[in-house]
């Protein structure tokens, strides 16, 4: 605890923060492993009556309550002046990636679970929550390695040079922005080829949404606390007049971009009209425009 | 026609500031600051204004219009 006191100015918030989501993180490594044995066990023995009894609701309820906690002590982080690395980098796209995975894992799980029943091998399944699993041990990791740079205070700016916009935040929102978007395009393109034979029902459609929401609610939750950032500030220039004129070319060039990847969708749906799947331009449009806007604006920030 | 600039002489004049510590005083980003000495952002009237008012210089002893060779 010695060391927290490097950290710079008063953080007494902050440091609540990183105690939490240190208690949490610890307690998602090690469920990691209780996770790892579950599945061992559960494809040893598919016994269908006792499948659900294994705890792997927990896990679930911890990582939801990890990434919760390890957000807002980004944010905080970011508003004392965290800089950005490549430690933060990682940790932060870990942690989306591994938070947008809640969704599908359960998902996954689900499936197993009625699969079973059916003696199915789900052998995609397992690979999904094997490799999920994976990120999860990247994420906690380097989020360790997060904790203690925090604690030591090293990842900050020096108080005499922290910026009047936090350009730090602004980097990493593009590069969540990036994996949101991709991740979202191809959850689309995924669901898209795998649904053509299907007919939709409009709780498919709900269904299909929903997990959209989910990969994109990182994405999201960042953009609504640099808006909420940004109405707090008294001063009529709200935004760095440089990231205003990046935005707009980002904006532009999303836009352009867009047609093309539009009009192949709209081939697609041409070709094979009245398709169940035609309601998917919105995910396509959506998740296409998000990682051509991230992208661009992230080349433009480090191109200075 | 370029704008051209003596920012970073000034900065260096000025107790080898770092572009970190003239965007916090004018109210702008590193990167911000860092675009416009690589000549790659022309900055609006009123920041340019703000930058040759911290160092107490005229616009004009900041910024200048440069051919395309780089000459004054």
């Amino acid at each position: 605890m010695g060391k927290m006191t490097t950290l710079p100015g008063p953080h007494s918030r902050l440091r609540t923060l990183i105690i939490i989501t240190l208690v949490f993180l610890i307690l998602a490594s090690m469920w990691i492993f209780y996770d790892l044995y579950a599945y061992s066990q559960m494809r040893a023995n598919p016994v269908p009556e006792e499948f659900p009894d294994n705890g792997l609701g927990i896990g679930l309820i911890i990582r939801i309550l990890l990434y919760g906690s390890f957000a807002f002590m980004m944010f905080r982080a970011f508003e004392n002046g965290l800089k950005t690395s490549p430690l933060t980098v990682i940790c932060t796209l870990t942690g989306v990636v591994s938070g947008i995975a809640i969704v599908p894992d359960w998902a996954a799980l689900v499936d197993i679970y009625h699969d079973y029943r059916g003696a199915g091998g789900c052998i995609m399944e397992w690979t999904w929550l094997f490799i999920s699993l994976a990120v999860q041990l990247t994420f906690c990791i380097s989020g360790f390695l997060l904790i203690f740079s925090l604690m030591k205070g090293k990842t900050f700016a020096t108080p005499t040079a922290k910026p009047a916009v936090n350009e730090a935040f602004f980097e990493i929102t593009q590069y969540v922005g990036i994996v949101c978007g991709l991740a979202g395009f191809a959850f689309t393109v995924f669901a898209d080829v795998s649904l053509q034979g299907w007919k939709f029902g409009s709780w498919l459609i709900k269904l299909l949404l929903f997990y959209c929401l989910a990969i994109i609610l990182p994405y999201i939750s960042m953009v609504i606390f640099w808006l909420l950032r940004i109405a707090r500030r008294a001063e009529a220039n709200l935004y760095d007049e440089k990231q205003k004129h990046d935005l707009a070319l980002a904006g532009l060039t999303a836009w352009l971009a867009s047609i093309p990847v539009m009009a192949v969708v709209f081939i697609f749906d041409y070709a094979d009209s009245g398709s169940e799947t035609d309601s998917l331009w919105l995910p396509y449009y959506m998740f296409s425009t998000l990682s051509v806007f991230s992208i661009s604006l992230l080349l433009r920030f480090k191109k200075g | 026609m370029e704008l051209g600039n003596n920012i970073r002489r000034l900065r260096f004049d000025n107790n080898e500031m770092s572009q970190e510590e003239l965007a916090a005083a004018v109210g702008v980003t590193r990167q911000t600051i860092h675009a416009i000495e690589k000549g790659k952002f022309i900055p609006s009237t009123l920041l340019a204004f703000k930058i040759a008012g911290f160092f107490g210089k005229n616009v004009e002893e900041v910024f200048h219009i440069t051919d395309n060779h780089g000459k004054k």
